[in-house]
């Protein structure tokens, strides 16, 4: 018995339908919902690991080989791990705040949720657009309608800019069927090499564009400190830790597994882009004194090196694509136990300005140790789950490009801003303004422990990711 | 054979003996009338799907006619059942006439293959719009109606000199066989045909009525005048471009300066208007020039691709007016009011949400099929700097309409269990199920991809 | 099965959640006697044997076209060697260890105990992993557990300003050293396609010498922040915020030994790389930085950390010539007095309440059962006879040329200068308080003590063990008599109160160059950098804005252009010819 990938599309659909239902009918939460229909998903992943996946597919218009088809390649299982576990563990926070109960929320939440599983396993280059944005579209209407602060700004800015990916991206797609004549990933696989030189560079540059904004690279990540920072809490989960690896997955997948000739003609440009983007994110983000502001910078950095990792892929140093899909799967897990703290932070206390805060070690001994937890997790101590994809990342860029060494005084100066939030914020003489702040509820420490279980068994294990994907 | 032509020219003459007689026997109620002329328009329909369109001289089929024509009666179906439903009890019988009038024009527009019976079609059409744009009597329909004649007049003046210097250019006005023999009257000619035709399909610098006609007409009078009557302009266009006038490099360039320039400048334009319908009037100005771009690169690959949008956008901007027509009889003009919407009616908001994702080209909507199919023609011809110009000009167009979507506030109206102001009856209940229909098509549409 | 010396993670395992407070230190304590007993049998049964076990983390998965050659399929292998010198180093590490627990029994009674056991035994287990590990990639893993218990523990007392902030320094300032290391292993990585160090060490021919000479550098770097050494030397000094247990658990076999440790096992590289001169050259230049700043400080514990900060140095110096097996010796003597003294220094503090060493001098404990292990400990870091780093000093001076023994007379007699310095301030006066003897603390200091007595003579059947050599020569003899010397002058100023006005000159010189301390440095250093984070991120803010502006000027642009659309629909004619007029002149044109 195999599972059927068309259970990724049905099961959140049911769970969206019944939302409806449940409006106008029901008087159940539409967070049980939601949980429960992702839950149910996970499961099926789980039972896909076990059983293995079967593809799905169905002709819509054929002449212009637009098919419902769905299918793994190499890379999804990873990507499907991190997709279909991480938004179900973070949506778990969601208590009250400005999303409270409404059921709108979960119906775009779970349109995400789907959409960007079934980007990791669409097999038909539309169909992939069509999922990518539909992601695109409800995490903007995700910030712009449930966002705090200048959520409608924030939303507009997020959606011009991803936007202009997603036509890029619209534009290789495009390209490549008129060069091979079909939208079907896997035929690509094989008539990749025969698409003209020239036309194989366009592509390139589109997807390129497409993943820079996407996960964002240093010139285009305008957009990311002020979605990141209005969207509700689950949105920036899934913004960071989702939503932020489709841009690594197409470049991945555009890059070295179908034009690395091109790439390799790119590479070093762009790992010294990669290096820049992570110098410059570590020094943006050390001048933040907002925690989730310097989180999400914090978070553009790691993206940074994971397109070093991408871009410096080549055939004699697999490692450091592997590296980077490892180190994706672990950040998403690690910004996402950090961005929940952040959340639970400012509902305890009232602020996430580190300056105002201080000393909460004491009321919230079981916050600081997940926090201290997950920082060291993020800075790459060993046994937690960055290290590896790290570590693979500077072994195999190093071959080629000795200078991506200069990222790792990045982590230098994450150290220090990490360890200084942990100081401003956990250390120090509480101020009378926290004296009445109390610990995290059970329902955070059961969401904290997820992902710090996922983060130990990672760091722990690491082969259990390594043996799930390939780079061909 | 019995074409949808055919059937409505002889629905017309019926409907006008029919109201002669019921005037003549003082019947007061128009209902008879109304409910021939949409089975009129029902026939027609199935006529034009079964037996295709008519060919004969003068009017021939092309290989997309049939297809064009079907979804022209289609949504004229669709507007005037919804004029029907929104008209009180003493809608004038006149309009069915009109429209019916309006509609045959159109589809004699698509089928011209002389320049001749292309002026009598397109004066058809403009000739029943000003009718249609007038039907309801008020100060706002009249200027509106006024504004259009006025323009359209010129405009039909430009065409008709311009079909006489084609004549005296090449000696026929047969598409056919158009030739250049008398070389500059000839595309001083082409020139004057293509401002005519643009005038009617809102393209740059010919698109200033539209604006103000669409926003002083009746919404539903609107969709037609955005859907139809410009499918019916963009057709042509195609019919003489591609079918008939040998075009060189330079003038395609021109036309793909044109498609850009229009697009451009009405995604810049709306991003400024405060009133909904407004934006919606250049958003529909921004669609045209769109579908201008697939008849710019003048191969067939283009040229399919351009018949596709014209459906695309059409069923889109059919959806759009008609979904806020609901809205503008509640008082919701103004941008600042769009959260209002939703209390006044769940479907027509998510119909003029969805609508607004084809237009803006949001997958899985028809208007990301004809995004994509524009897209990929002009990839084939090779014009990737117009792409990369149209990513950008696109970017304007997903601020304005995103920022629109985003103010219609959905959290509280969707979901919101009260409906405040709505005053549910029947008639609505019908309209919002004339949206849900046009709904449906925008995701059904796609096959024809 | 060497593993299984790895008990200590076991008891912090169980201390994180289920044991109960009180059974705390007795886990811990059993984890580490665990250790302790283990590795004493295992260095008694692989006495002499070289054993290495190897275990595969991962490896990385390839579906490979067949035309593609793979240089070196990546697999990460985590090995352990017992060696003798591993051996040596789990039974020195697990026995200061055990007592360190001892003593924490008595100094931590009132602190929360479970945190401090689980993090002291983590502390344990990674430095015991970290002399066992033969993959450099494992090296690092507990070098950076290390680094991160340390970390947790120097600002254990988190609630003051203090000690956040010094375990904060540590951390970063050793993470310089730990990027270092990273990058070394990446580099020597991809040069030889192994991380074991056996067979990095045996190839080292396969490395180009301008990579193995980055390579040193970088692995010097990581060993001089590990062990604290000028200039990083600045974080051991703030570390002695944390608990006193810490400190000497940090100071004697663990943290900065962990350094040492590194370029004892990258020796062979270093040599190959001709880096010597730099340790011994740093070596010097730290030894005489320790020994001034420990001259001028009051706090006791700063005191013995300078002290460690000049050993450390004294360490290097025996591996720039050479000697590394003096350097290990000199290792276990240092970790025996050193902790010995920290105790004291504990003890001390929890009776009279105070660190300050004139402070302690006025409440006075001259008459205490401390006397003579304070007297046995600060005559070791002297080196006088017959101590055991008198012996120590032999196998450190055994490489040393004329110069070296020229600097080191002086660093010798420099040392004595301040720690005797110490001593005598502290034992002055007999105090009334009575510093009880507490089982906690006698019980280890006595057995240190002991062991400083007696220990010298291991260094005649060290060889046995470890390689190493030794010398007793003039300079011994020499440097013996400069450190009596400064024992003599430390004796006049400090106990008998002659030459006043130099002391206080000297006092007060100090204090004026204070303002110009290394530390502060260190401070501008960093601001700066945060500085330019603030540069940065306004820069940020404005490229941000810049798109914004972008958008404001669209808007500018279509409200200017919306006033063609005036309503006039007879202007919208004049448009319609003015377009057509456009478009006929262009087509004539072009055409």
């Amino acid at each position: 018995m195999i599972i059927s990938l068309i259970g990724f599309l049905v099961l959140p659909a049911i769970g969206i339908i019944s939302l409806f239902i449940n409006l106008s009918f029901g008087g159940a939460k539409p967070r049980n919902i939601t949980i429960a229909s992702m839950l149910a998903t996970t499961v099926l992943f789980v039972l896909g690991l076990l059983l293995g996946f079967g593809g799905f597919s169905v002709t819509v218009i054929k002449p212009l080989d637009f098919s419902f088809s769905l299918a793994t390649n190499s890379l999804s299982v990873p990507f499907l791990l991190l997709a279909t576990i991480v938004p179900l563990i973070a949506i778990l926070s969601v208590k009250r705040g400005s999303e409270g109960d409404k059921t709108l929320f979960y119906v775009f939440y779970l349109l995400a949720y789907m959409s960007a599983i079934l980007v990791f396993v669409s097999e038909n280059l539309i169909l992939l657009f069509v999922f990518w944005e539909v992601t695109v579209l409800s995490l903007f209407f995700m910030i712009s309608l449930f966002g705090s602060g200048p959520a409608r700004r924030a939303g507009i800015k997020f959606l011009i800019f991803t936007q202009f990916g997603s036509l890029t991206l619209l534009g290789a797609f495009i390209l490549v069927f008129l060069y091979t004549g079909s939208f079907s990933l896997s035929s690509l696989f094989i008539t990749a090499a025969s698409i003209p030189s020239s036309i194989s560079y366009i592509i390139f540059v589109f997807v390129l564009i497409t993943a820079m904004i996407k996960m964002p690279v240093f010139p285009l990540h305008e957009w990311l400190p002020d979605a990141y920072v209005s969207a509700p809490n689950p949105g920036t989960i899934f913004l960071s830790a989702v939503m932020s690896k489709l841009g690594g997955y197409i470049l991945l997948l555009f890059g070295f597994e179908l034009f690395p000739s091109v790439l390799a003609r790119f590479s070093v440009p762009l790992v010294v882009l990669g290096v820049l983007t992570v110098i410059y994110m570590a020094f943006a983000a050390s001048a933040q004194r907002d925690l989730k502001r310097m989180l999400s910078y914090s978070s553009v950095m790691y993206m940074g090196l994971i397109f070093i990792g991408i871009v410096s892929v080549s055939s004699s140093s697999l490692s450091a694509g592997a590296g980077s899909v490892m180190l994706m799967v672990s950040h998403a897990f690690v910004i996402g136990a950090l961005f929940t703290m952040s959340y639970a932070l400012l509902l305890k206390s009232g602020t996430n300005d580190m300056s105002k805060l201080g000393g909460l070690m004491k009321s919230m001994p079981l916050l600081s140790f997940f926090f201290v937890f997950a920082v060291f997790a993020t800075l790459g101590v060993p046994g937690l789950s960055n290290f590896v994809g790290e570590l693979l990342i500077f072994i195999g860029a190093y071959s080629s490009f000795p200078f991506v060494l200069v990222s790792l005084a990045g982590l230098l100066i994450a150290t220090n801003y990490y360890l200084s939030a942990v100081k401003r914020i956990f250390f120090g003489a509480m101020s009378k303004t926290l004296r009445k702040v109390t610990d995290i509820s059970p329902l955070d420490v059961l969401q904290l422990s997820l992902f710090s279980f996922f983060i130990l068994l990672i760091g722990l294990f690491p082969s259990i990711i390594m043996n799930s994907f390939a780079i061909i | 054979m019995i074409n949808a032509e055919y059937v409505l020219f002889a629905g017309i003459g019926l409907t006008i003996l029919a109201d002669l007689f019921r005037k003549e026997l003082r019947i007061d109620r128009g209902r008879l009338i109304h409910a021939m002329t949409l089975s009129i328009l029902v026939i027609a329909f199935g006529a034009g799907l079964i037996y295709g369109n008519m060919n004969v001289q003068f009017y021939n089929e092309t290989q997309y006619s049939q297809f064009i024509n079907s979804f022209v009666l289609f949504l004229s179906i669709l507007i005037y059942s919804f004029i029907l439903i929104d008209g009180d009890e003493t809608l004038n019988t006149h309009l069915d006439i009109l429209f019916m009038l309006a509609v045959l024009g159109a589809m004699l527009v698509v089928l011209s293959s002389n320049l001749l019976s292309l002026a009598v079609a397109v004066e058809m059409l403009s000739v029943a719009s000003y009718g249609i744009i007038y039907f309801q009597k008020s100060d706002r329909h009249l200027e509106a109606a006024v504004k259009y004649l006025m323009t359209s007049i010129v405009s039909m003046a430009i065409l008709l000199f311009g079909i006489s210097l084609v004549y005296a250019g090449s000696g026929t006005l047969s598409f056919s066989s158009l030739s250049t023999v008398n070389f500059f009257p000839f595309v001083a000619g082409i020139v004057f045909v293509v401002a005519g035709l643009a005038f009617k399909s809102t393209l740059v610098p010919f698109h200033m009525w539209a604006p103000d006609v669409y926003e002083a007409s009746d919404s539903a009078v609107t969709a037609f005048l955005s859907s139809i009557s410009k499918t019916a302009g963009l057709v042509a266009l195609i019919r003489i471009f591609f079918f008939a006038v040998p075009v060189s490099h330079i003038i395609s360039m021109l036309f793909l300066g044109i498609a850009l320039v229009t697009i451009f400048f009405a995604a810049v334009l709306a991003t400024v208007q405060d009133r909904i319908k407004r934006i919606l009037a250049y958003s529909s100005i921004s669609q045209a020039g769109f579908a201008f771009i697939g008849l710019g690169l003048l191969t067939a690959s283009g040229v399919f691709s351009s018949v596709f949008y014209i459906f695309s956008f059409a069923i889109a901007d059919a959806l759009v007016f008609l979904a806020y027509k609901i809205f503008e009889d509640n008082k919701i003009i103004y941008r600042k009011d769009a959260y209002r919407m939703g209390a006044v009616s769940k479907v027509a908001l998510v119909g003029l949400f969805l609508g607004i994702l084809s237009l803006a080209g949001f997958p899985p909507t028809v208007g990301f099929f004809g995004k994509l199919l524009i897209f990929e023609s002009i990839f084939s011809s090779g014009y990737l700097y117009v792409v990369v110009l149209l990513f950008f000009i696109l970017l304007f167009s997903t601020f304005y309409y995103f920022g629109l979507l985003a103010d219609t506030n959905p959290v509280s109206s969707i979901m919101g269990r009260k409906n405040a102001v709505a005053h549910k009856s029947r008639r609505n209940s019908m309209k919002e199920a004339i949206v849900v229909v046009l709904i449906l098509s925008l995701f059904v549409g796609i096959i024809f991809a | 099965m060497l593993f299984f010396v790895l008990i200590p993670i076991l008891a912090s395992a169980l201390l994180i959640y289920p044991l109960k407070k009180r059974l705390a230190a007795v886990t811990a304590i059993t984890g580490t006697a665990g250790s302790l007993a283990m590795s004493a049998y295992y260095l008694y049964t692989g006495f002499g044997k070289t054993a290495v076990q190897a275990y595969t983390w991962m490896t990385l998965p390839y579906h490979l076209a067949s035309s593609i050659n793979l240089i070196a399929v990546p697999s990460m292998i985590l090995s352990v060697v017992s060696d003798n010198l591993s051996l040596f180093m789990l039974v020195l590490v697990s026995f200061v260890s055990l007592m360190v627990l001892f003593f924490s029994t008595f100094y931590m009674k009132k602190e929360p105990q479970k945190r401090f056991y689980a993090e002291m035994s983590f502390f344990i287990f990674s430095m015991l992993g970290l002399v066992m590990s033969n993959s450099l990639l494992l090296f690092f893993i507990f070098w950076e557990f290390v680094g991160v218990s340390s970390y947790l523990l120097i600002s254990f007392w988190y609630s003051r300003e203090a000690p956040s902030a010094a375990g904060k320094k540590a951390f970063v300032i050793t993470r310089i050293g730990d990027m270092a290391l990273l990058s070394a292993i990446v580099i020597l990585y991809s040069n030889t396609g192994t991380f074991s160090l056996t067979s990095i060490l045996g190839n080292l021919q396969l490395i180009p010498s301008s990579t193995l000479y980055i390579v040193s550098s970088l692995v010097i770097i990581a060993a001089f922040s590990k062990a604290a050494q000028f200039p990083f030397y600045p974080w051991l000094v703030a570390a002695m915020e944390g608990p006193t247990p810490v400190s000497a658990l940090l100071h004697s076999a663990t943290m900065v030994a962990a350094g040492a440790y590194l370029s004892v096992l990258m020796f062979p590289m270093l040599e190959a790389a001709a880096l010597l001169p730099v340790l011994v050259v740093f070596g010097f230049i730290t030894a005489v930085i320790g020994a001034l700043l420990g001259l001028k400080e009051r706090h006791s514990k700063r005191i013995l950390a300078y002290s460690t900060v000049e050993s450390l140095a004294f360490m290097f110096l025996a591996i720039g010539t050479a000697n590394t097996g003096g350097a290990i010796f000199y290792l276990f003597a240092h970790a025996v007095f050193k902790s010995m003294l920290f105790f004291i220094g504990g003890v001390v503090a929890v009776f009279i309440g105070t660190y300050d060493i004139y402070k302690i001098s006025t409440k006075g404990v001259k008459n205490s059962w401390l006397l003579v292990p304070a007297v046995i400990g600060f005559s070791s870091i002297s080196a006088l006879p017959p101590f055991i780093s008198f012996f120590a000093h032999a196998g450190i001076t055994y490489g040393f040329g004329l110069y070296e023994n020229i600097a080191f007379v002086i660093v010798s007699f420099l040392t004595a200068l301040f720690s005797f310095r110490a001593l005598f301030v502290m034992f002055r006066n007999r105090g009334k308080k009575v510093i009880q003897q507490r089982s906690g603390a006698y019980i280890p200091v006595y057995l240190l003590a002991a062991i400083s007595i007696f220990g010298g003579v291991i260094l005649f059947f060290f060889n046995g063990l470890i390689p190493i050599a030794y010398r007793f020569d003039i300079f011994s003899y020499v440097s013996l008599a400069a450190t009596l010397f400064g024992v003599y002058i430390a004796w006049g100023a400090f106990y008998v109160g002659r030459y006043r006005s130099v002391v206080s000159r000297f006092y007060s010189l100090a204090k004026k160059l204070d303002k110009y301390s290394y530390d502060k440095i260190l401070d501008r250093i960093g601001r700066a950098f945060v500085g330019f984070g603030k540069v940065i991120s306004e820069l940020d803010r404005l490229l941000s804005d810049s798109f914004s502006r972008m958008a404001e000027a669209t808007f500018f642009l279509s409200s200017k252009s919306r006033s063609i659309e005036n309503g006039d629909a007879l202007s919208y004619i004049d448009g319609v010819f003015v377009g057509l007029v456009i478009i006929l002149l262009l087509v004539v044109v072009l055409v």
